[in-house]
């Protein structure tokens, strides 16, 4: 079994994350706004806090690295399903479904169904078009060149 | 290439699932029990409403679900690494990444102190590694 092609993860991976740093951006700042504001008013948090440069640092840095796991996942799981965006699909679902189990946790509390239901769907968007974005870039020398 | 075995997955995704729901529940009443209080004051939630049956079991359910997400990861992971717990434990910290990725998002939102995400990263990462050597030792091919 040949080893993960690190090169390629790192730059299939940057690309993913820039793929779903740009989904999420249009996401938190057009589509969701006013949802994040309610969501601010009615759980006591600073919308500073929320849209302060830490947060947007942080969230440009989280969807780097949810980039490189997407493709990593894709790397990890290619001999079992072989190369393609169906693979991609599978990677980028899973990593999808971790998160949005997590946010539905805190949908309990802090978040709302509602906004779980709407964030979440912009997530997988943002999600499955990274893991296709990062999984074209990604490619073993000794199978597909 | 063999196909996965649905069946043991869906059987050590439950397993895995109560061991992170056994996890959870011992963190939740002991290192994550003043935590949890400040976050209920802090979204002005009612505390017994917080700890009634519908709050607490989305929460049984989502573990179950990550289960069977994490024995699925493993399965699709091992032809590449091999069976074992080497690839349970990579299977599992490649879930628990992308999750604690959105948490520390969430905490940088102001939505929770960065000792409560320390401590709760932490408590799930021990959940999230005995639930996936749980459920991959249910996990068999042939």
């Amino acid at each position: 079994m040949s080893t993960v092609n690190t090169g390629k993860l790192i730059a299939g991976g940057i690309l993913a994350g820039v793929v779903m740093n740009i989904c999420d951006y249009v996401s938190n700042n057009f589509i969701l706004a006013a949802d994040w504001e309610h969501i601010a008013r009615i759980r006591n948090v600073d919308m500073g806090d929320m849209s302060s440069t830490t947060a947007l640092v942080t969230y440009v840095v989280v969807d780097m690295l949810l980039g490189l796991l997407v493709v990593w996942t894709y790397a990890a799981i290619r001999p079992r399903f072989g190369q393609g965006p169906g693979t991609a699909l599978r990677a980028g679902f899973a990593v999808f479904l971790a998160q949005a189990l997590l946010m539905a946790s805190y949908a309990v509390s802090f978040l709302t169904w509602d906004v779980f239901m709407r964030g979440g769907l912009l997530m997988l968007v943002s999600v499955l078009a990274g893991a296709l974005a990062g999984g074209w870039v990604y490619t073993e020398d000794d199978r597909d060149g | 290439m063999a196909s996965i075995n649905t069946g043991r997955v869906v059987a050590g995704g439950l397993v895995a699932g109560v061991v992170t729901n056994a996890c959870d529940m011992l963190w939740h009443m002991t290192v994550m029990q003043d935590d949890m209080a400040a976050m209920v004051q802090k979204f002005g939630m009612d505390p017994a409403a917080a700890q009634s049956m519908s709050a607490v079991a989305p929460w049984i359910v989502i573990d179950f679900v990550f289960g069977i997400l994490i024995v699925w990861t493993y399965a699709a992971m091992r032809p590449r690494f091999g069976p074992g717990p080497k690839t349970a434990l990579v299977a599992g910290i490649t879930l628990y990444l992308a999750v604690t990725a959105i948490l520390y998002g969430f905490t940088s939102m102001g939505m929770m102190s960065m000792g409560a995400f320390a401590r709760g990263s932490a408590a799930e990462l021990v959940s999230t590694i005995l639930g996936s050597l749980a459920g991959a030792a249910v996990y068999k091919e042939t």
